[in-house]
């Protein structure tokens, strides 16, 4: 590796301006124009890194290869992995009905209007914790349970606040989710300990929340009811769907005993696929599908052979929760990969030391001022990067950093840094979370008659009752100040932090 | 290992004890060439460490506490290899 310093015109702060210049563009792209298109923020870092080289001083060569190296790092591999995997699994439990499943129980359970926004939380977190990714959950529940909810009387903003909490339970805890993984190997930790370890505040802020959707539910339920709409939900409901809390489990049951990623979800996406195809809850062709264009002559040999698809020619390739799942990621991978790069420019520039010698010499000056550092500055640098692994990912080496110097182990930092990206990730209007469910909501105008404008949450009502991610900050600044489930090196080493 | 999701419910202190003799594995957090004098802060205890190197700092070290100071939250320690 190319250790060389690169050295800008204007000082070691200009090594910060691809990372800046990325941060401006997602404001604008997503905050002021509204655009949460990941690959728009490809283009973004990518023009940050050109013009990052214009101010080298001399050799532009030692740039070039920081970027490289930031791209080659080991870390974002193996989240790209844990993506690919993750991606598969959630698209199968999904085309097996899962939230039909859950439907079905919510009905069961006969839940009316005051407790709607409750039990949405507690069904999105379950959801969210069994797939691991929470923009998912936030689509399945904005496409199923908001306009059931709010046919039944629920309030809309309330719902709205209550998917997106439920989302932020899963990221923060699953097994499974991107940053759950991001922060246990950026911080040497493995998952299965950073989950087990975060698990207290997880519970403490989730049941806080489930108490205050109750509370708002039973003072604003009965605004409207919709019969239509609560017919239109039972119809969607089977409780077969419920079989896919099997994989599920093995899955959650696995990654906690400290088996490999790929090795868990690989065994719960095989018992899942079992489960769709014993029980009849999706064809084969829902999980993968080869579609040929008709009239070809692929389709008059294999047409009708299984896994086969004769489809018109514009819809010819492959499909299924196979395709469709890891599929959705590849954009986010190239996005963290530049990103990554673009980190690495401000490491050999100088530019990171230079912001980490600052917040250890002036801010960072206890181990409790430290911790709340760690807090606040997790929790910022996601109202400028607005998907939240992406902003873990850029903000993972100061937490390891200042972490260290105050001797907190893996697991403690780890908390830390998922907890608040996966809270602000959900909050901020313009957060990659938000929008995804705004799109969402936005289609139901179109596909219900009875589903009006005036439902529909705009994404600047909706941050106030994000209520589970606000507490999830509120008791990290708790933990921060008092110690609580503060763990040192000399308390516990973290699982692949002893080589570090 | 894991110690199950209840494990760890409890305040620890910003000021972590340490006994004479006791045996722990800690980063490095400072060396001081002047002096040849490490430093290993544990939250806001200090301990100052003998037989370091300045390529140890941010490294995992294995040390034994020679001596401790709980009203000050300072103590001496030695590398152990």
């Amino acid at each position: 590796m190319n250790h060389d310093i690169i050295r800008f015109r204007g000082g070691k702060a200009v090594s910060a301006l691809p990372v800046l210049f990325f941060i401006a563009w997602a404001i604008v792209q997503s905050g002021l124009l509204g655009i949460g298109d990941t690959a728009g923020l490809i283009v973004g870092m990518l023009v940050g890194l050109v013009l990052g080289m214009l101010l080298v001083r001399g050799n532009w060569g030692a740039y070039a290869d920081a970027v490289v190296e930031g791209m080659a790092q080991k870390v974002a591999v193996t989240a790209i992995v844990a993506w690919l995997w993750a991606g598969m699994f959630a698209a199968t439990l999904q085309v097996g009905g899962f939230v039909n499943g859950l439907g079905w129980l919510a009905d069961a359970l006969g839940l009316g209007p005051a407790l709607f926004p409750a039990v949405t939380f507690l069904l999105a977190a379950l959801l969210a914790t069994g797939i691991g990714t929470g923009y998912g959950t936030v689509i399945a529940f904005v496409a199923l349970f908001f306009p059931a909810g709010v046919a039944l009387g629920a309030d809309p903003v309330l719902m709205f606040g209550a998917i997106l909490s439920g989302a932020v339970f899963g990221d923060n805890l699953a097994p499974v989710s991107d940053t759950t993984i991001v922060s246990a190997v950026t911080q040497d930790s493995d998952v299965g300990g950073v989950v087990a370890s975060r698990f207290k505040y997880a519970i403490i802020a989730a049941t806080l929340a489930f108490i205050a959707y109750l509370a708002f539910g039973f003072a604003s339920s009965g605004a409207m009811v919709d019969g239509d709409a609560a017919a239109l939900f039972r119809a969607q409901s089977d409780a077969s769907g419920l079989f896919h809390l099997l994989p599920i489990a093995l899955v959650i049951g696995l990654a906690i005993r400290g088996r490999h990623i790929i090795e868990a979800i690989s065994a719960g996406l095989i018992l899942a696929i079992v489960i769709n195809l014993v029980f009849g809850l999706a064809p084969a062709t829902d999980m993968l599908a080869f579609r040929v264009a008709a009239d070809s002559w692929a389709a008059a040999t294999f047409g009708g052979w299984p896994l086969v698809e004769v489809v018109p020619a514009a819809a010819a390739g492959v499909g299924g929760s196979l395709y469709d799942g890891p599929v959705g990621f590849a954009t986010l991978a190239v996005l963290i990969l530049l990103v990554l790069g673009g980190a690495q420019v401000m490491i050999r520039g100088g530019g990171f030391q230079a912001l980490q010698d600052w917040l250890l010499r002036k801010v960072a000056k206890s181990v409790r001022s430290a911790e709340v550092t760690m807090v606040s500055v997790t929790a910022g640098i996601n109202a400028a990067i607005t998907i939240n692994t992406a902003a873990q990912i850029a903000i993972a080496p100061y937490i390891a950093t200042i972490g260290k110097r105050f001797n907190l182990n893996g697991y403690r930092r780890a908390n830390i840094l998922d907890a608040n990206t996966s809270a602000l990730g959900y909050i901020f209007p313009w957060a990659g979370g938000v929008l995804v469910g705004y799109t969402q909501m936005q289609a139901l105008v179109t596909t219900y008659d009875w589903f009006t404008p005036a439902m529909v949450v705009e994404p600047i009502q909706a941050w106030p009752w994000v209520f589970h991610g606000w507490l999830l900050v509120a008791v990290f600044l708790f933990a921060a100040w008092t110690g609580f489930g503060r763990e040192y090196t000399t308390d516990r080493i973290s699982k692949g932090g002893s080589s570090a | 290992m894991s110690r199950g999701l209840f494990g760890n419910w409890r305040f620890r202190s910003t000021r972590p004890a340490f006994a004479p003799g006791e045996e722990i594995r800690a980063y490095l957090t400072g060396f001081d060439p002047a002096t040849g004098v490490g430093t290993v802060r544990i939250g806001d205890t200090v301990l100052q460490v003998k037989g370091a190197a300045a390529g140890q700092v941010d490294q995992l070290v294995d040390l034994r506490v020679e001596s401790f100071d709980a009203g000050r939250a300072v103590g001496e320690a030695v590398l152990r290899r």
